[in-house]
């Protein structure tokens, strides 16, 4: 035991899409040429180490992925399962997963909004920077995260990693008179997700549009969260079964991030690909209609038509969502009565299964093959993370031509700034992002 | 946390004691209205492992020891000085570091770090008893 004293363990890849990025901008003759956005992303531990575990594991390990949005890959990863196993979880359990995915987009979106992104529009470093000076928005914000936190803690036993979610429904379901406690802070939640729209309405946003193609699933009555069918505003509408007959990932050369990219076979070039964009506004560009009026009418007063192709937006499209997650929340609780049994039985077979859920950040897909035994012989995991950058890398492209003439500080900010329109997995701490700005021959570090 | 049950199991079990698995921001609420705080956190400084550190955080900024720098949560350096910002950093803020040894999942207190966690355990009860009297 004496040697350990003296050793240095150092993990060199962390199995988690985040950490720092780097762009590289090139230009010549006054145009860009190229724009490099690297990500530093591990080899898929997961993937790996899930193979020869039970197929009851996959909720548990799959959760560990991330810290803010676990139920979202239990709930891919349980979806994925029971379709493997040919079950449906259907009924109060059902409404209860929903009711937990509602917990946390309420707190991953307002986390965002208030603590990561809001800053950036307000001029300040970091929010605390912001707090002093916004210190009832922060306390808004703080106020709709502990909310949705609990929603998670009681349904899913603690506020991070949850516990309680197993294949084919819960180890425990709450009583009518547990949740009850819920329904008083989530009356206030409303208010003050309304006050934190009407906060963010109010910031400028940079004038920049883009004709992504919006990926997300689409319910037929439902504002989608764990079911549905894979759209495209493109026309794109299939069961989450065909989504690798559709979409890849690929090993870009310049990064160590795997990115997703759509099938767009041309005479020629069978293999081709090309971007597409999930995430809020990709769900709420098709679901739009799916929203609850009074949520609608919330999205139109703050400036949102139906579809919206700003990434600046996001910021209000995450607060219109936090509404609507609010009252859906709501909704679920005053509906709800006690489920007969916690979960439905699910025998394991031989076979694969594929699961589609919404995570706060977009589209996440599940995909398992298990042996009869119930043992997990493949698994397939496309964050949103992945799905998105290839759509960020344009998006920076497109968005730092016209703005070559800031000078580094400044534009570094605003592609900062720009990242975190699409995913705060990527845009972790302060000068995050090292621009490195190549004009002809000569290099210029910032 | 395993120092904090310490603490209040054998040592102090009238004081208030908050566990936090993860979203260090309800820590801000946990403290609101109290005038004396006293945090026990893992850290990761370069210290050897088992070391005890103990920082007075009301009298200025914390270093990155305890900043996780992650958009999946605050750190317990970015609650401190979120509060701060907020004017809700109670008047006496007391932090005790114990550096880890491995935060591989799963795996038990190491004995240097568990030694560590008794020796923070009996200092924090020093001076919760010295602040009582």
């Amino acid at each position: 035991m004496s040697d350990r004293k003296s050793r240095n363990i150092k993990v060199a890849m962390l199995a988690r899409v985040e950490g720092e990025g780097g762009l590289e901008v090139r230009v010549r003759n006054g145009r860009v040429a190229d724009v490099k956005f690297r990500i530093f992303e591990p080899p898929r531990l997961f993937e790996a180490f899930l193979r020869g575990r039970r197929f009851t594991e996959a909720p548990d390990i799959t959760a560990r992925i991330c810290g803010i949005c676990p139920v979202a890959y239990q709930m891919s990863s349980v979806h994925a399962m029971e379709a493997a196993c040919g079950v449906t979880v259907d009924g109060q359990l059902r409404e209860l997963r929903r009711l937990l995915y509602c917990g946390e987009w309420i707190e991953s979106h307002a986390l965002h909004v208030v603590m990561l992104h809001a800053p950036d529009f307000l001029g300040y470093e970091s929010a605390i920077h912001m707090a002093k000076d916004h210190a009832g928005q922060v306390t808004n914000g703080l106020a709709l995260k502990k909310t949705g936190n609990a929603i998670v803690a009681l349904l899913g036993g603690r506020e991070i990693h949850p516990i309680n979610v197993r294949v084919g429904g819960f180890y425990r379901t709450p009583t009518k008179r547990e949740l009850r406690p819920l329904v008083e802070p989530l009356e206030r939640a409303r208010e003050q997700a309304l006050a934190m729209l009407a906060w963010v309405k109010g910031f400028g946003f940079p004038d920049f549009e883009r004709d992504h193609e919006f990926v997300a699933l689409r319910h037929p009555y439902e504002y989608p969260l764990n079911e549905g069918h894979i759209v495209s505003s493109l026309g794109l509408d299939i069961p989450a079964a065909e989504y690798e007959r559709h979409f890849v990932e690929e090993h870009a050369q310049h990064s160590n991030a795997l990115q997703g990219a759509k099938r767009a076979p041309v005479e020629g070039d069978p293999g081709a690909v090309k971007s597409y964009l999930v995430g809020p506004l990709a769900r709420y560009s098709l679901n739009f209609d799916r929203l609850t009026p009074a949520v609608q009418q919330a999205a139109r007063d703050a400036g949102l038509g139906p579809v919206c192709r700003n990434p600046f937006h996001s910021i209000l499209v995450r607060s219109v969502e936090t509404l609507w997650a609010v009252e859906e929340a709501l909704r679920i609780i005053a509906a709800y009565e006690p489920p007969d049994a916690p979960a439905v039985g699910v025998e394991p077979r031989a076979g694969t299964g594929e699961g589609a859920t919404e995570a706060p950040r977009g589209l996440l897909v599940h995909r398992y093959r298990i042996e009869a035994d119930g043992s997990i012989a493949d698994a397939k995991i496309v964050p949103p993370t992945s799905q998105n950058q290839r759509s960020i890398e344009e998006d920076l492209w497109k968005f730092i031509e016209p703005r070559l003439e800031l000078d580094d500080a400044t534009l570094t900010w605003q592609c900062e700034q720009a990242v975190r329109n699409y995913d705060p997995c990527i845009s972790c701490a302060t000068h995050f992002l090292k621009l490195r700005r190549v004009e002809d021959q000569r290099t210029r570090r910032c | 946390m395993y120092a904090a049950r310490l603490v209040r199991a054998l040592l102090w079990p009238r004081a208030r004691m908050v566990e936090c698995g993860g979203d260090t921001t309800a820590l801000i609420e946990a403290w609101q209205g109290e005038p004396a705080v006293l945090v026990v956190d893992a850290m990761s400084s370069g210290a050897p492992a088992g070391t005890v550190q103990r920082l007075d955080a009301a009298r200025g900024p914390l270093g990155a020891v305890f900043s996780r720098g992650s958009t999946h949560g605050l750190g317990l350096a970015e609650a401190v000085e979120l509060a701060r910002s907020l004017g809700q950093l109670p008047a006496s803020f007391v932090i005790y570091g114990i550096e880890g040894e491995d935060f591989g999942l799963g795996t038990r207190l190491s004995h240097a770090v568990e030694c560590a966690v008794r020796e923070a355990a009996l200092r924090i009860s020093e001076e919760l008893l010295a602040a009582r009297n």
